[in-house]
């Protein structure tokens, strides 16, 4: 059967609620109609309803699934992340990687030796580490904005935020304001440089893997 | 290939004999995916977003084995099948 827009709309309106991200609702929509086109007859929505409790065993099946399949895709990003990170000790990566801890070389070495005020360069530290957040919100607020359901894999963007800021704010606390911890400076130097490296790894692999995965999302 | 069109073909290739279900179907599919043995594209269809299944090339890699693996197990089977049982 052919469906008109009305019916479609009398569709989508039926199995909007129930699926949280949008791969699951268009996979789902799309193949209802798929099956709605080989039947025969006139549509009434009891046909969408025995499609989707015979096929799919149940609204409350589809969103068990989707749960799992989406502690599944953050999982497997978060493992991709981590093969990016490792890939950029491999050649030619490396040699931004050997470039980057000279550099980190350097703040240590100018640092002690002159002894700078090493505030402003935690706090750009803590830009940097911004990154992933305004990632994130640049994904889902304006070049997604478009869509009403959000997608399955915003998820791990927000758990790399989370992880950019906790660090950040941990950094800044126990180093920068001098809260609860009193530090000498060498260490404070070289815990600056560390993590200048440490958060230049993780960006360059982040800005790879969104670059290759992430930025191309189901139109 | 496509969720539906998965089912489908199944279905008229063992001639009705293996229903593919959906609900278990779609699972695999995106369990397979995760783990990196199927890529995914998405085109629009009719006003809709269909999402198509490919093998990648660890998924191509990963049917030679699994083709093998089912090839034996069905070699043993039909040792074990042919088997006379004694009685004493």
């Amino acid at each position: 059967m052919k469906l008109t827009e009305e019916q479609l709309a009398e569709v989508r309106i039926y199995i909007f609620s129930a699926p949280r991200f949008r791969e699951t609702y268009n996979e789902l929509y799309d193949h209802i109609l798929n099956a709605l086109e080989e039947m025969d007859g006139e549509f009434t929505i009891e046909f969408v309803r025995q499609i989707v409790k015979n096929d799919f065993g149940g609204f409350d099946k589809i969103v068990e699934q989707e749960e799992r399949y989406q502690k599944q895709v953050t999982s497997s990003y978060k493992r991709l992340l981590r093969i990016e990170m490792l890939n950029t000790f491999k050649f030619p990566a490396i040699l931004s990687n050997i470039c980057v801890l000279l550099i980190s070389i350097g703040f240590y070495a100018y640092g002690i030796k002159y002894g700078i005020n090493i505030k402003p360069l935690y706090r750009a530290l803590y830009i940097i580490s911004l990154l992933p957040v305004l990632v994130y919100i640049y994904k889902r607020f304006v070049a997604d904005r478009k869509h009403i359901k959000p997608s399955i894999k915003y998820d791990f963007l927000h758990h790399m935020w989370l992880l950019g800021q906790f660090a950040s704010q941990v950094i800044l606390i126990l180093f920068v304001y001098k809260s609860f911890v009193t530090i000498p400076l060498h260490i404070q130097f070289m815990i600056l440089s560390f993590s200048f490296f440490a958060v230049s790894v993780f960006v360059r692999a982040f800005v790879k893997l969104y670059k290759q995965k992430i930025s191309v999302l189901a139109v | 290939m496509y969720g539906y069109e998965i089912t489908q073909k199944v279905k008229q290739i063992t001639q009705g004999e293996l229903l593919l279900k959906e609900g278990a179907l779609y699972p695999t599919l995106h369990k397979l995916e995760t783990d990196g043995l199927l890529e995914t594209s998405t085109t629009v269809v009719d006003n809709r977003v269909r999402k198509y299944y490919s093998l990648s090339e660890n998924g191509e890699t990963e049917v030679v084995n699994k083709l093998q693996e089912a090839k034996n197990f069905i070699r043993n089977l039909e040792l074990l099948l042919k088997l006379n049982p004694s009685l004493t």
